[in-house]
This record gives structure tokens, sequence and C-alpha cells, in this order.
């Protein structure tokens, strides 16, 4: 199974042990994995600003680093609910339909596809998992607060099997972290406190790590925590299923 | 209303000047969610009936002018008044005109957002009417000279206290009582004269059926039918696309309506009008206002199905944390954020922008509307038509180009990651946004390319 | 060209192409008639009930528990040994001292605690909205499961316009004051089931 890995360019340059971390883990699961040298952005930052007529060149040059996979992975909700919805190509239409169908963020990958069960993996903290929403309302990789349907939570499923963790249940266990794109520097007050809001949940539950499955909203958090000062550290949750009967990599 | 107005993320920026009061603001409208959840749950069937009202409201959009037609024929037949105002200023003189053939300078109003979009009350002012808004949290916006921050919950951003003031200034109350008991009741009394006093009562409409020309009005106070029943002259003002095709289709809408608003089973009064009372007039004014424009726009027309719950509202964390007043338009939340535009693209340019695209409002939605992607297409028109800062095209300009071509990128990243390591000072000072309460992430010694580079590509 | 031509022609301009109705029908009869769900309902959203067995014994219930009001009009004939009659056609303005209102509604909602009552049982419109206190009655026999039902039996009900009908639910009430509920808003201030068999 050949995978292709799309790491948003955020984690490429500030969380390469996110990526690290997917990388080992979807390799210990027996995938084939490369990363596409060429590969930039998924276009998202332009896209939710207006911008998305000016997403061609970006788009095309994810076509031309993504064609020919069996799947891509990535682990962030955010950016595959952007290629999955808005990827389109003037010059190969073709291939950008069978990426859009073929692209899945890590964890939904990890129970859909390669269905694991029983991973080896340990992490014996206290955690608190953050929903982020494009992940879970755009990719239904949880069930959703506000409907009225049958609970369930993919990543959940894949931290449950982890040794010695210990989840605890959020006052809100859906509310947005704030961080929204440009929302954070346009709409600084509301988006900050949003970000307060959502880690003052987590710590009153006394939580050692703030996990997910976006970094984008996990760096948003994570800005929080060290301004207050926080010992308290985000994680991804490809590093917490990629850990060993050690600390994960800092 | 034509001052140049302070745009969303001022307005919010002033509003969370006080964060006890955002995080009060914020815990009360969480807990009427939490309500709409407790009450929802009861019923398996939520998801279908949420879907069933949707298509049925597909169905009215659809046959719009049809079910417009067949309503203006029944209401006839039942001895209502039809008038068909094409926008606000014509319905306000519709208003004025029947207030003046009754001689009478004063009326009573029951809670209509119509009402509000059209700037009723001004308008009469200043021909010298006095308007009575008897819905309690509209009274007290009203005697504030406020416009309502919520379409359900018209003064939800007021503390007890400052009602107390309030009243104690305009209704005699006792100076520092701030019981809502007893407030409630101070109201209740003054307002009452003024049911029994004035001729004329102008409500709003919940529902207006096609097959029976009957309209539907939902209070929890029974302030429009105290104001209608009392009356010489019922005026009902509705937006013309709060029609129903059947009467049975109510059955879906009330379910749908209060527990999506506020956790209710129903409200305490669900009144239908079909004719006036004996020796009544009873008039219906169905108004436009840009609907019939917005209709055409295939993208957008969905917001039409909107039946003024305020679910939206209550579970917008944007919204819980910057105040019904910062979206500086009478309907305000993700709703408000999609219609705004419709009427003046310019002036409510920053509301699509407003929201972190959670999509929280949608799911809540009874009638489905997909909100949240709503959104995100405004963005894409404001952007295309010019009505986003220079700055930030310009930005996404370059953006575009290094995003299209890696070897670029690759510099430009790096070139971004040495300036923060090395130089946090230009990065890391007041100017920025984000580091006014968040520290920046720290760069690493290497991205991921570069570890790629060295352990798997030898 | 009129307002009314103007929108009637931007409307069919612009309507989307047509979308067929879907079925409510499943939604009637989905769930059995609880008079137990009723009477829970009704106290929840603030109402008093009690079970009479017969008019003579809503006239006792009424004499002991509403002694303090002496006030009281009623629209039912079988009542006006205990209340006043003759109110019927007077302005209803006047109606503004009324203490306590008796009336009848045709039909209960399980599912929310309303009443259905129309204009021919209300005798004038105001009456269930301006006095302090409303006792209505209904029959258990009545009762229907859900507002499908309702909307069903309305149907049968009435074959034609009713001038004006209601659903009632329990007591005026408001929380527009720091979300705290108030019973009593411009509305009766109590109201209480009388459910007969
Ligand atoms: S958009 Fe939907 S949730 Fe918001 S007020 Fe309208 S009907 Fe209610």
């Amino acid at each position: 199974m050949k995978v292709g890995l799309f790491i948003p360019c955020y984690v490429d340059q500030f969380y390469p042990q996110v990526a690290i971390a997917s990388l080992q883990l979807l390799e210990k699961l027996g995938c084939e994995v490369e990363f596409p040298m060429k590969q930039t952005c998924c276009g998202q930052p332009m896209a939710n600003s207006g911008y998305e007529h000016l997403t061609a060149g970006c788009n095309d040059n994810f076509v031309d680093n993504f064609a020919g996979f069996d799947y891509i992975v990535c682990p962030s909700g955010s950016c595959t609910l952007h290629v999955k919805d808005h990827l389109h190509s003037h010059k190969n239409e073709q291939a950008a339909v069978t990426i859009r169908k073929r692209i899945y963020e890590l964890s939904e990958f990890l129970t859909d596809v390669l269905q694991v069960k029983g991973l080896q993996a340990r992490f014996p903290h206290k955690v608190g998992f953050h929903q982020s929403c494009h992940g879970q309302r755009g990719l239904h990789m949880s069930q959703m607060s506000e409907l009225v349907a049958e609970p369930f939570s993919k990543p959940e499923q894949l931290l449950n099997q982890v040794e010695g963790i210990e989840l605890v249940a959020l006052t809100r266990k859906d509310e947005c972290c704030g961080f929204g794109g440009t929302f954070c520097v346009a709409e600084e007050a509301v988006s900050a406190k949003m970000g307060k809001d959502r880690v003052a949940d987590h710590l009153k539950q006394e939580v050692e790590y703030i996990a997910g499955a976006d970094m984008s909203c996990l760096m948003h958090m994570e800005g929080i925590l060290r301004r207050q000062k926080s010992p308290v550290k985000v994680i991804h949750i490809a590093e917490i299923l990629n850990s060993t009967l050690h600390e994960p990599t800092a | 209303m034509n001052q140049p107005h302070k745009e969303h993320a001022e307005l919010a920026e002033k509003f969370n000047a006080d964060e006890d009061r955002v995080n009060w603001h914020d815990e009360t409208l969480w807990w009427i969610r939490q309500k709409r959840d407790k009450i929802v749950w009861q019923l398996p069937e939520w998801e279908q009936l949420r879907e069933t009202a949707s298509q049925i409201k597909h169905n009215v959009l659809s046959h719009l002018s049809e079910y417009l037609l067949e309503f203006e024929a029944n209401a006839q037949k039942n001895g209502v008044t039809v008038h068909w105002a094409a926008n606000g200023e014509e319905h306000n003189k519709i208003v004025y005109k029947l207030l003046k053939e009754q001689g009478v300078t004063q009326m009573v109003k029951s809670k209509s957002m119509l009402t509000e979009e059209c700037h009723l009350n001004e308008f009469l002012e200043k021909q010298g009417i006095e308007v009575v808004d008897t819905d309690l949290g509209e009274r007290i916006v009203q005697l504030a000279k406020e416009p309502p921050s919520h379409i359900v919950l018209p003064c939800i951003h007021w503390k007890k206290e400052e009602i107390g003031e309030l009243f104690h200034k305009f209704l005699g109350t006792p100076e520092g009582n701030a019981d809502p008991q007893f407030l409630t009741h101070a109201a209740r009394l003054a307002l009452r004269q003024d049911f029994l006093t004035r001729k004329v009562a102008l409500t709003g409409v919940n529902f207006a059926v096609a097959e029976t020309g009957e309209f539907v009005v939902c209070t929890n106070e029974g302030n429009a039918d105290m104001g209608a029943h009392l009356s010489n002259v019922h005026i009902a003002s509705m937006g013309i696309e709060k029609l129903i095709p059947k009467r049975k289709h109510l059955g879906v809408f009330l379910r749908l309506l209060t527990r999506s608003a506020t956790g209710q089973p129903i409200t305490t009064y669900s009144s239908h009008f079909s004719k006036p009372r004996p020796g009544q007039q009873m008039h219906i004014i169905l108004v436009d206002n840009g609907r019939s424009v917005h209709l055409g726009k295939e993208e957008f027309r969905n917001s039409l199905k909107c039946i003024r719950c305020g679910a939206c509202m209550n579970t917008c964390p944007v919204y819980r944390r910057s105040g019904g007043h910062s979206y500086h338009n009478a309907v305000a939340g993700p709703i408000g954020s999609i219609l705004a535009p419709n009427f003046d693209m310019r002036k409510n340019a920053d509301l699509p922008f407003a929201s972190t695209l959670c999509g929280s409002c949608s799911n809540v939605c009874p009638v489905k509307i997909d909100i949240h992607d709503q959104l995100y297409k405004w963005r894409q028109v404001l952007a295309k038509e010019g009505h986003t800062p220079k700055a930030k095209t310009a930005a996404m300009k370059v953006m575009a180009v290094t995003l299209s071509k890696p070897g670029i990128f690759t510099v430009a990243g790096k070139m971004g990651r040495i300036v923060m390591r090395n130089v946090p000072g230009l990065v890391n000072n007041k100017l920025n946004p984000w580091f006014k309460q968040r520290e920046m992430p720290e760069a690493p010694k290497e991205s991921f390319r570069e570890w790629y580079q060295k352990n798997r590509k030898k | 060209m009129s307002s009314r031509e103007d929108i009637l022609k931007t409307l069919r301009q612009n309507q989307p192409p047509a979308v067929a109705l879907p079925d409510t029908q499943p939604f009637a009869g989905m769930k059995p008639v609880n008079a137990d769900q009723f009477i829970q309902t009704f106290k929840t959203i603030g109402g008093a009930l009690y079970e009479a067995r017969d008019y003579a014994h809503v006239e006792e219930i009424l004499r002991a528990d509403f002694a303090a009001f002496p006030l009281k009009r009623t629209t039912l004939p079988q009542l006006s040994g205990i209340a006043d009659t003759s109110w019927f056609t007077v302005d209803p303005h006047t109606l503004h001292d009324t203490e306590v209102m008796i009336a009848e509604a045709l039909f209960g909602v399980c599912e929310n605690g309303a009443v259905w009552i129309t204009e021919q049982q209300m005798v004038q419109r105001a009456a269930m909205f301006i006095p302090e206190h409303l006792v209505m009655l209904v029959s258990k026999a009545s009762l229907v499961a859900t507002m499908h039902d309702a909307y069903v039996r309305i149907a049968e009900l009435h074959n034609g316009p009713y001038g004006f009908g209601a659903f009632i639910a329990g007591p005026s009430k408001t929380a527009d004051i720091e979300q705290s509920l108030v019973l009593g808003a411009h509305g009766p201030r109590t109201m209480t089931m009388m459910l007969l068999p």
C-alpha cells in the first residue's frame, strides 16, 4: 500500500516531531510511505480568507505531488477537509477527483482503512482530547454534540488502545478553540478568549497534556499555555500513538 | 442609522474588555444550548424532523409566488386585508397610514424582528407616533434606546442590577431592587395599562399557512395576544419567507421551534389567527425587502429557510463571546452574518469573517441551513468583489505564488524560521495580534523536510 | 407596477426549480398517547393539575382552592353556580378585573402539555389572556400524543377556519431578566388544569 504523506506547511516548519511520528507510525503499521518533497500547502489559508480563486497554482502543485498514491494521509483534519472539499485542477481534474476520494486524516486512516486494533503504545499520562471542528464536524471523525445520534470517536477508539493513558471528560466536549486561520489575528480578542476558555476546561480536569488531531488548534492552545507559564503541554495524537515506553520526543 | 459603523472585531474587542461579563454572557447562552440539547434528546426522531422541515422549506422557496397568492386569497376570504411592501420604507408607510386612519398616535407592538429590520420604531417616532414594545426584553432595550442583541432573548446582555436601575428611572421601582420576579411584575403592571388603552396592535408572524390564510404567533409572555385581542386594529407584519404550505406542517415547525430556541417543548401561546374578531380590522403586511432578489442567489437562498429560533446564536462560540451588538445588524450571530451581506455587502463585509467556521451553527439549525458553508461562500464573493482589505489581497497574492512554486516555498519557510528563531523581537512584538495574548511556537532546529532528507532519502 | 406585481415577478424569476413536499404522514401516530406524560409535562412548564371526576368535582375544587378569588368568570354554563357567565358580550377591556377564568379546551397534547382551544370555546379571545388565573378543563379521553396528531385532530374537528385558536401551555412566563424564569408575564400568572376522565 503506497501512502503519500501530506504534512501541512506549519507542521513541517514548527512541529517536525508530529510529522516524524506520523511517518514512523504508518511505517510501523506496514505502509510504504513517501513524503513528496515538492508539496507546499493545501491552500486553505487563502481559501478561508475568501481567496479560493487564487489557489489554482497551489492546487496544481498539490495534484502534481500526490497523484498516483493509493492513499494520501495527513495528520490534520482541517487540511484534509479542505482538500476533500475544494481540490480542483484545470490541468488534471481527474487526478484531483481521485485525490479528494483518497485523502484521509491520520486517525481516520488508522481506524477506517488500516482498521488498527491492539496498538503497541504506552503513554501513562492524564490527557484531555481536543476535538478540532473541521475534523469532527467536517470529516465526522467523531459524533457531534449538537446531533441526536449515536456517539462515537475515531481518535478515542485509538487512544483507548494506548496503555496507561487516562482520558478526561471535558465540560464542553466539542467547543471550538478559536484558532480559525486568519481569524486568530483578525479577531484577536474573541479568538484569544476562546482559546483561554478551552484551555481552562482542560486545566480544570488537571490534565498533563492537551492532545488533538490538528496541530493548528494545538499551536493556538500552546501559545496560551506558554503565556500562562503553564507546565501543561500539547501533543499530537500521532505522537501518543507512536510513543513506546519512552516519553514523547519534545 | 447611517453613521459609519465600527467593524465586528473592534466591537468584539470592546465587549471583551470586561472578561467577567464575557464569561457571564457565554455561560448564560451555553446554558440555553444545554437546555436545547436535553430536550431534543428526548425525541429520537429529531434529525428526521429537521430534515423534513428543511424539505418543506425547500418546497416553499420553489413555490413562493404561488403560495403567496394562495395565502392572500384565503386570508382575504377570512376577512383580512393583505398589503404588499417592496421594502422597509413601504412597510413603515403602510403601518403609518393605518394608524392615521384610526386617528391614533400610540401603538403596542410585540416581538417582530422584521420591524427591527425595517427600522419601524425610528420611522414612527419621527411621525410623532409612540410605539411601546411589549415583550419584556424588548421593552428593556427600548427604554435603554438600544436595539435587541439577540432575536429571541433581546436583552440577554443586560444584568438584572442594570435592569433594576433602568426600571427605577423609567417605571419608578425602588432603587436597588434587582429581583427578576419583582421587576417583571412592575413591567406587567405598567404594560397592562398600555394594552388596555392602545387601539392598534402590531405583531410579528412566526408562520403563515397558504392553505388556510391563517398565521401563527408564538410567545411565552402572552403579549402578542393581549395586544391583538384588545385592539381595534391588528397589524401583522411578515417577511414573505414565513409561509408554509399546509396547516399540518405546523406540527413539524412548532415541535422544532421552541425546543431549538429555549429548550421548552412549546411556547406558552401558539396563537392561530385566521379571522378578525367581530368589529375588528386585521391587516397583514407581506414584506419583501430584498428577499425576492436573495432567492435568486443559488448559493445563498437557503438562509431564507430560517425560522428565527436563535439556536445558532446560542451555540456560536464567537457570538457568545462578542455579544449581539458587535454584529451591527438587526439579526446578529451566524444567521445574521449570512443575511446581512444581502442587504449591504460593503457595510457588512466584516460579518462573514466573524467566525471560525466551526460548523456548530449548521448542526443545531432546525431547518438545516448550511450556515457555515454560506459564511465560507460569502468570503469568496466579498474578496472577489473587492470588499476585503487591500493589504490582505496583496499578501494573499504573494502567498498564492509562493505556494505554487515549491522552490520558493522551502526558502520562504526556512527564512520564516530563521527570523523566528534568531530575532524574536521582530515577530514577538505588540504589532503582532497573535502575540498579545499568546506565545509564538518555538522554531525547531530543523524542519521535517530537512529531517526527511537526511533520514529517508539517503 | 404595484409592489405586489413587482414582488411576484421577481419571485417567479428567482424561484428555484420545483421541489416536492416531503411526506409528514409517518410522524402522525408515531407515539402512543400517554396521560402521565401530559400530567408531568404540564407540571414542568409551570402548571398545576387536578384529576377531576366531573363538573361537580371541578366546582368543589374551585370552591376549596380558589376561595381567595371571588371574581370568577367562566365560559361554561355548567359552572354558573360558582362563576359569572354574564360577560359573554361585554367589551373585552372590562374583563381586566377577572381573577379566575374557567374554560374547557378541546384536547390536550401529551408531548408538551398544551391544550387546544378555539374562539368558540373561549367566547371572547381576550378572556384566555387577561385574567390573573386560568383554569382549563380537558378530558383525558381527548389527549393526543404529539403535535402531528394534534393537527390531525384539528382537521377532524374544524372543517373551515376557526376565527382564532390557540395552543396554551401553562401560565404566561418570561425569562428575559438574566434567564430567571418568572411566571406571570402579561397573561395569567397561574394555569390550573382540571383533567376530566
Ligand atoms: S439559521 Fe437556523 S438556527 Fe439560526 S435562527 Fe435561523 S432557524 Fe434558527
